[in-house]
């Protein structure tokens, strides 16, 4: 007789689980004891371990895919040859069934539903980020891999609007808006019937914010008369206030950075790297006519080599999966007027040190024109944000999500320090990478900084 | 009589009287002053009688070529006096269309000349003399423009004469200098020449139609030169002089410095248009000209006196019908508060209809190469067109300015037969902002002409199917 075998609940708070690995091949016995499949849980790995005997006939769920709990993953037959089509197929019905009406019914006469006490091997998370890679782990091709990216719709920063609803507008409008960035979903149309034209897209400012509640005080009081403070009395300052009104930028800045500070639990690495070999490299690179390549040219350069070597760090965290991006494009951070935008430089670590630094050059100069397209700066893997240039020592910067480490670069300082017992002077820079801990584990954070710092201070490895 | 009005408006042309019915369909109470006929110019002595003139001239010209059709046409006489009779038929019969639609709309027509008094009164002298003050809440001026008058050249209606004594005199002239090679220059170069007249059409500027695009320019001259009409470009009018009744001396001076002397029977002066502003108390309400002396408007067609509006050629740019009813719409819009933009004129068509006819709307190549536009340019000829094989008419082309960038319609510039009514669509797709692509990809009836217009859409981009 046949028997279903569903996935276990492991731990008090598990929903789901994604099947790390059978331990048992299809057509061998199983016994009481014997460890059938390890499952991942929302905390750990857990071997499960079967209570019945039969054959595993027929397993229903592959390595590294996941299913509620409940859910049928395998089948198994007393007779090593016991013909279980048609039961099967009812199984399968059935399950559908009860796992559809919300799982509120127990899975009734199955006698593996409740399963023996878990052998907990909880082995490290970083273990399984490192070979789950994920139900689309694909062949790594940067075109098939962009495509991915593209159709995942991973939510993106500059204000990015469902076009749910047909908009109206003409052809040169849409050609204009889509070259422009402008949100289509956000013009509203002078035409008829409120069709956007030309003159709309081109005329659009990002709507002023909500300065609702500063704006329609002031107006109250001006109706009353001239009261200087009209909400909070003495509190509100003597001297005019200016309102600034919050355009569509620092909205979206506004909601995606408290997003990711609110709801990332993130902590921070520092390393200081030693820029003595860094600096003679580039001398050297920028006596090369026609060539200007900056310290940042450099990390960003040593950056996507160092996450070529680690790609647990250029990861999206999607809440069902860790997405392990093939591409390395990283977001550089260009502060604008009136905001800051994050252009991308696609696979960064495919590109020479002249090519990357030409091409962020023009990314940069697009960014300061706002002329960049949507595509330039919508995506990317991982973002690199410098202040150096402003004599920051070290800051921290908030991730972008849904990446799951950004990396922030103070500027070049001189310290002594001791070779032996005489005191040197030399050139430091400190990098700190904030990391999304749900993807990044702390040893994890250590050991890519460690070898980008590496890198940095041994660059002649980038030409490796 | 009524005398309060919400809208009153001063001239009954193409734009006073399609602002009327605007208005009226909008609800408001509207009164339409003229003084002559219903229609204006356009309607009366211009648009529409030039065209039955045109049409005469044509069947001249098919009959001329009826054996290329397998036809004989014997003893074909020209009866000039039939010709200008039908064309004032058609004239007002069109003129009472008017009537009909006024009554039709319930607008109130006041015959007489209007006086704007104060601000929101008009004073109506009526022909006997009988004087009548007018309310009107808005008020619109459209009183059109004038032939302007030049000093040596003295207008008398029998040696020297206008377009208007041009439509009503019965008399074909034998040889007839045109000063001027405007749409109007050149529609009745084409209509005396058809008909038996030697015309000579002098222009001061390189090209005729100075304001089309050169290479339509050319193609029209040389057509021209092929039907016999003499025509001057580059060339000045030194000096013309009426010796005797049908007896004018003129000597012209060409590029090249050579002197051209002639002797005709009349001139006919097509240059200059002067604005209708007189007598309309304009300064007494303080409403302010520009300085070449047409009433200056906002985007609204607001005077610089609230409530008082001026459409049409009496508030310049474009002197046409049809930019004045634009005009018009926008007005009434303005006044009951549902106008969002004023008229874009750039989207102002050009039709001229002289055979092969004229037609254009958007940017000149010149005009977008002054403005540095990159552009992107395709042209399809009719005698690629299995059509105009058909009608016997492969003469011109058509040839659309795309911008490079977005691929949007700039300008579409079309000389042939039917050139002013294939404009059409590409009005309505520079309106609808389309790109070639739209206009490529709209399946045209085969076979048509338009379909020419799909063709040079589809080579500004190097994928047209039949050259």
């Amino acid at each position: 007789m046949p028997t279903s075998i569903l996935m276990p609940s492991l731990s008090p708070t598990m929903e789901e689980g994604v099947l790390a690995k059978w331990l048992v091949k299809e057509g061998e016995l199983i016994k009481p004891g014997t460890m059938i499949c390890s499952v991942e849980t929302d905390k750990t790995t857990v071997d499960y371990e079967s209570m019945d005997e039969g054959y595993l006939r027929k397993t229903l769920l592959s390595a590294g895919s996941s299913a509620k709990v409940n859910q049928l993953i395998a089948i198994l037959t007393d007779a090593k040859d016991e013909d279980f089509s048609a039961y099967l197929e009812k199984a399968i019905q059935k399950n559908a069934e009860q796992m559809a009406g919300k799982g509120a019914k127990a899975p009734v006469g199955v006698a593996t539903a409740t399963p023996a006490m878990p052998t907990a091997t909880a082995s490290a998370a970083p273990t399984s980020i490192g070979n789950g890679a994920g139900p689309t782990a694909a062949v790594y091709s940067p075109a098939s891999a962009r495509a991915a990216v593209a159709t995942q719709a991973i939510p993106t920063s500059g204000g990015q609007t469902s076009e749910g609803g047909r908009v109206k507008a003409s052809p040169l409008a849409r050609k204009i808006a889509e070259a422009t960035g402008v949100p289509l979903s956000e013009v509203s149309g002078t035409g008829p019937q409120g069709r956007i034209t030309r003159r709309d897209v081109e005329s659009y400012q990002p709507a002023p914010a909500p300065a609702a509640t500063a704006s329609s005080a002031t107006k109250t009081a001006k109706a009353e008369g001239p009261v200087q403070r009209p909400l909070y009395g003495s509190l509100a300052p003597i001297l005019p206030t200016t309102d600034i009104p919050v355009n569509m930028m620092r909205k979206t800045i506004g909601r995606r950075l408290l997003e990711s500070h609110q709801n990332l639990p993130t902590f921070y690495v520092t390393m200081k790297v030693d820029m003595t070999a860094l600096s003679g490299l580039r001398n050297q690179l920028n006596r090369s006519p026609g060539y200007k390549i900056s310290v940042n040219d450099i990390v960003t350069k040593a950056s996507a080599f160092a996450l070529r070597q680690f790609p647990q760090v250029n990861s999206s965290y999607l809440g069902e999966v860790i997405r392990q991006n093939a591409n390395i494009d990283i977001c550089v951070a260009v502060s604008i007027e009136g905001g800051l935008i994050t252009p991308i430089l696609r696979d960064a670590d495919m590109k020479g040190l002249g090519q990357l630094s030409q091409e962020v050059k023009a990314l940069v100069a697009k960014a300061k024109a706002g002329k960049l397209a949507p595509e330039e700066y919508q995506g990317g893997t991982f973002t690199i944000s410098n202040l150096g240039m402003y004599g920051v020592d070290e800051f921290t910067a908030i991730i972008n999500p849904p990446q799951c480490a950004i990396l922030a670069v103070g500027g070049i300082q001189s310290e002594l320090y001791l070779d032996g017992e005489t005191p040197k002077s030399r050139e430091v820079m400190k990098l700190t990478l904030t990391s999304d801990h749900r993807a990044i584990d702390g040893a994890l954070a250590a050991q890519f900084l460690s070898g980008l710092k590496s890198l940095l201070e041994n660059p002649v490895w980038l030409m490796l | 009589m009524e005398t309060n009005f919400d809208i009153v408006i001063i001239g009954s042309g193409p734009g006073g009287y399609v602002a009327a019915i605007k208005g009226a369909q909008a609800g408001k109470k509207v009164a339409l002053i003229e003084k002559a006929e219903l229609g204006g110019i356009c309607l009366n002595w211009g648009c529409i009688p030039t065209k039955a003139l045109l049409k005469s001239a044509e069947v001249a010209v098919t009959l001329k070529h009826a054996s290329d059709f397998g036809l004989t046409a014997e003893n074909i006489t020209v009866q000039f006096p039939k010709i200008i009779d039908r064309s004032r038929e058609v004239a007002k019969q069109n003129s009472n269309g008017v009537q009909f639609l006024m009554k039709k709309h319930k607008i109130e027509v006041i015959r007489g000349a209007a006086k704007l008094i104060a601000k929101g009164i008009i004073e109506v002298v009526a022909a006997d003399g009988a004087r009548t003050n007018i309310n009107a809440k808005d008020i619109l001026i459209a009183t059109g423009a004038s032939p302007r008058s030049f000093p040596q050249y003295p207008i008398d209606g029998k040696n020297f004469i206008t377009y208007r004594n041009a439509l009503d005199s019965r008399e074909q002239p034998k040889k007839l200098l045109i000063i001027g090679a405007g749409a109007i220059g050149v529609e009745f170069a084409y209509f005396f020449n058809s008909l038996g007249t030697e015309v000579h059409l002098v222009e001061m500027l390189p090209q005729l139609l100075p304001i089309e695009d050169e290479e339509v320019a050319k193609a029209l001259l040389a057509s021209f030169k092929k039907q016999g009409v003499n025509c001057y470009t580059s060339t000045q009018v030194q000096e013309v002089k009426a010796t005797g009744p049908g007896v004018i001396e003129a000597k012209l001076l060409d590029a090249a410095k050579k002197e051209i002397a002639l002797t005709v029977d009349r001139v006919l002066v097509a240059v200059g248009m002067a604005p209708n502003t007189k007598d309309l108390g304009l300064e007494q309400v303080g409403v302010k000209l520009d300085e070449r002396g047409f009433i200056k408007v906002d985007e609204f067609q607001e005077t610089t006196v609230k409530g008082i509006y001026a459409i049409g050629d009496v508030a310049g740019k474009q002197l046409l019908a049809h930019k004045a009813s634009a005009e018009g719409e926008t007005a009434i819009a303005k006044i009951t508060g549902s106008a969002k933009h004023g008229v874009d004129y750039a989207l102002i068509p050009g039709a001229t209809y002289c055979q092969p006819q004229v037609a254009s709307i958007g940017l000149t190549e010149k005009a977008c190469k002054e403005k540095n536009v990159a552009v992107k340019i395709g042209r399809f000829p009719f005698s690629a067109s299995g059509k105009a094989r058909a009608i016997g008419h492969t003469e011109g082309f058509v040839k659309l300015i795309f911008g490079a960038k977005y691929g949007e319609l700039l300008g579409a510039h079309i000389i042939g037969s039917e050139a002013t009514e294939m404009l059409a669509e590409l009005g309505l797709a520079m309106k609808l902002e389309s790109t070639y692509e739209e206009i490529m990809h709209s399946v045209h009836a085969h076979p048509t002409l338009s379909e020419a217009v799909m063709e040079a859409a589809a080579d500004s981009h190097g994928m047209a199917a039949h050259i």
